[in-house]
């Protein structure tokens, strides 16, 4: 057991090393420090670690855990924070992954903020993210203990898809108008190979990119997976209603699944293996 | 009118996002300071647009005619996705304005080059090769924006609709230099662009050199409103509704004129950013708020006019 965590520590400090893009670490500045996050997975991190008291304050898109969150003042959508808002909260560190406005960091900078970017897209950026906002918000030992455990949950999740024999092609949609497919560098396209799947939009070396009919029925998914709301007809009508894709095996299998909790299976957070969980459910669920 | 300007000044560093009031000096300084660049970088960027506005409008002498009509968003739209869809926006603060304005200059050149019939350029072919020039811009912007990723088109979005908050204080002391040079170099010229506005012919009969000062009126006014663009992105309807609401008020005479649209422009400019950013907890795009408020002002002045003509 003890060999078995070490292993994990090496694996995650690895990862941190590798894994990802370099950012440097801000000065200390409180014993606690306080904290804004501009995204909902170090909103997650954050509370995973026990540090929700720390922050101040959030994205509009930050809802869980809805009891923790809800009385933490919102600084703006996700990506398009308000500079002001932030500032007047007197935050020690503004944690974000992604924003709209490509000079944000200069800008935050400019008014004396002192912004850290968590790379945080993939699954593997998901370890050292929680050890950098560890870092960040002085909650190491709790960052390390969850890190392993994610660790050792992808390992265990990764040695099982090597017994799967049948690995279904799927497809990803995250919307349909136009259809919108995960490419090989989304989140969910690391999630579906995990799972034992096999992901046909990673021959594009995108996220998401859009996908034309005659291109879907070229590939002939046997699974499809509908990651969008529809307005008012179920998301798998959509689907089998478009002209032509009666003739997908996934169709014609019935294989069309819909109704997932998107901000569990497209957040690349602590809650990851959730997800993880209903994704490869369904993939192995008829054999 | 003008006495006006301060007290509207004063309102919009009273309103923000974190409340409305004016700031406290011992414990909001930062707030204030955010708030008073806003404002400052509203009277910058307004101005420069409604000079180029004035400007444009003169040279080509057609009401419709804005800071944009020759390409320039188009251009600067085009470096701004180049810069953001390559990465190296995010390199530091001045990269985006400066391929935006580097673009942006460019296009004009382009433009320029294309519009040349013989020895100088005609006005027909300054508007038509503007308009090529831009929808080939455009369509090389959306080629960029179809292959970006998601975070990618989310950031040329968000470029394309329009923001007055600025990266580095250099970067809005740089643009307020531009921008007030310009300016002042388009107002030295009121008497060659008042001359232009009777026709290019007439304009050459009461000697005016017209091809050496059309070119040095458009190169000044797409300096001014590239630099505009660079730093704010696109904001519409300033350019276009000012220079009239300003005509109908101090007259067409462009030693009035200039100076009395780069207040104009610029105050308003600023105004409509306190409103958009304070009347919704998501702040809006700047260009609707000047669109929304300056559409209505501009056709109550002209019917207020039109109503009086008729008396007349």
């Amino acid at each position: 057991m003890k060999s078995d965590c070490s292993f994990a520590y090496f694996t995650c400090f690895a990862l941190l090393l590798s894994g990802c893009r370099p950012a440097p670490l801000p000065p200390p500045s409180a014993s606690t420090p306080r904290i804004i996050s501009l995204a909902p997975s170090i909103t997650e991190i954050v509370y995973a670690l026990g540090g929700t008291n720390q922050l101040i304050g959030r994205s509009s898109a930050c809802d869980y855990p809805p009891a923790a969150v809800s009385n933490v003042p919102v600084i703006g959508d996700f990506g398009v924070p308000s500079l002001e808002r932030i500032v007047s909260l007197r935050p020690d560190q503004v944690l974000y992954t992604d924003v709209a406005d490509p000079m944000m960091d200069s800008k935050m900078t400019r008014v004396g903020l002192h912004p850290v970017h968590i790379a945080c897209e993939r699954l593997t950026d998901i370890p050292p993210a929680i050890i950098h906002v560890g870092q960040l918000i002085h909650r190491e030992p709790q960052a390390k203990a969850l890190a392993a455990s994610l660790i050792s949950q992808i390992q265990t999740a990764r040695e099982q898809a090597t017994t799967f024999i049948n690995r279904p092609r799927i497809l990803v949609l995250i919307w349909h108008d136009p259809f919108y497919a995960a490419g090989s560098k989304s989140f969910v396209s690391d999630l579906i190979a995990l799972a034992g799947g096999q992901n046909i939009g990673d021959e594009i070396n995108r996220d998401y990119f859009q996908a034309s009919s005659e291109w879907v029925l070229a590939h002939d998914p046997d699974i499809i997976f509908c990651f969008f709301m529809a307005s008012s007809t179920p998301v798998s009508q959509t689907i089998i209603r478009q002209p032509g894709w009666s003739h997908i095996k996934a169709v014609r299998d019935g294989r069309v699944y819909d109704g997932f909790d998107n901000n569990v299976a497209l957040r690349p957070g602590p809650r990851v293996m959730q997800g993880f969980e209903v994704i490869k459910n369904q993939i192995h669920a008829k054999q | 009118m003008m006495a006006l300007t301060p007290f509207i000044l004063t309102l919009c560093v009273m309103m923000g996002p974190s409340g409305i009031g004016m700031p406290d000096l011992n414990t909001d300084r930062e707030i204030l300071m955010l708030r008073l660049t806003r404002v400052l970088c509203g009277l910058i960027i307004g101005a420069a647009l409604s000079c180029a506005g004035v400007v444009f409008q003169a040279i080509l002498r057609n009401p419709l005619a804005e800071p944009y009509i020759l390409g320039v968003s188009s251009g600067a739209g085009l470096g701004a996705a180049i810069a953001i869809v390559t990465g190296i926006a995010a390199a530091g603060a001045y990269v985006l304005p400066l391929c935006a304005f580097v673009m942006a200059v460019i296009t004009l050149a382009l433009v320029y080059a294309l519009s040349r019939n013989g020895d100088s350029p005609s006005i027909y072919g300054l508007i038509l090769s503007g308009v090529i020039v831009s929808a080939v811009c455009s369509s090389l912007l959306m080629f960029m924006v179809s292959v970006s990723s998601i975070e990618g088109m989310h950031s040329i979005l968000w470029w394309m609709l329009g923001n007055l908050e600025v990266s580095s204080n250099n970067v809005l002391m740089l643009i307020g230099v531009v921008v007030v040079t310009g300016c002042f170099g388009l107002w030295a010229m009121s008497r060659e662009l008042n001359a232009l506005t009777l026709g290019h012919h007439m304009a050459h009969h009461l000697g005016i050199q017209v091809k050496v000062t059309i070119i040095t009126a458009l190169l000044l006014a797409t300096l001014v409103a590239s630099a505009a663009v660079g730093v704010a992105g696109l904001i519409g309807f300033v350019g276009l509704i000012v220079p009239h609401i300003m005509r109908n008020l101090v007259g067409a005479d462009h030693r009035r004129l200039i100076p009395a649209a780069a207040i104009g422009g610029g105050v308003f400019l600023a105004a409509c950013d306190a409103l958009a950013r304070t009347i919704l907890a998501v702040e809006i795009p700047v260009g609707v708020i000047t669109a929304l408020l300056g559409g209505p002002f501009f056709l109550f002045l002209l019917k207020r006019r039109r109503t009086q003509s008729w008396l007349d």
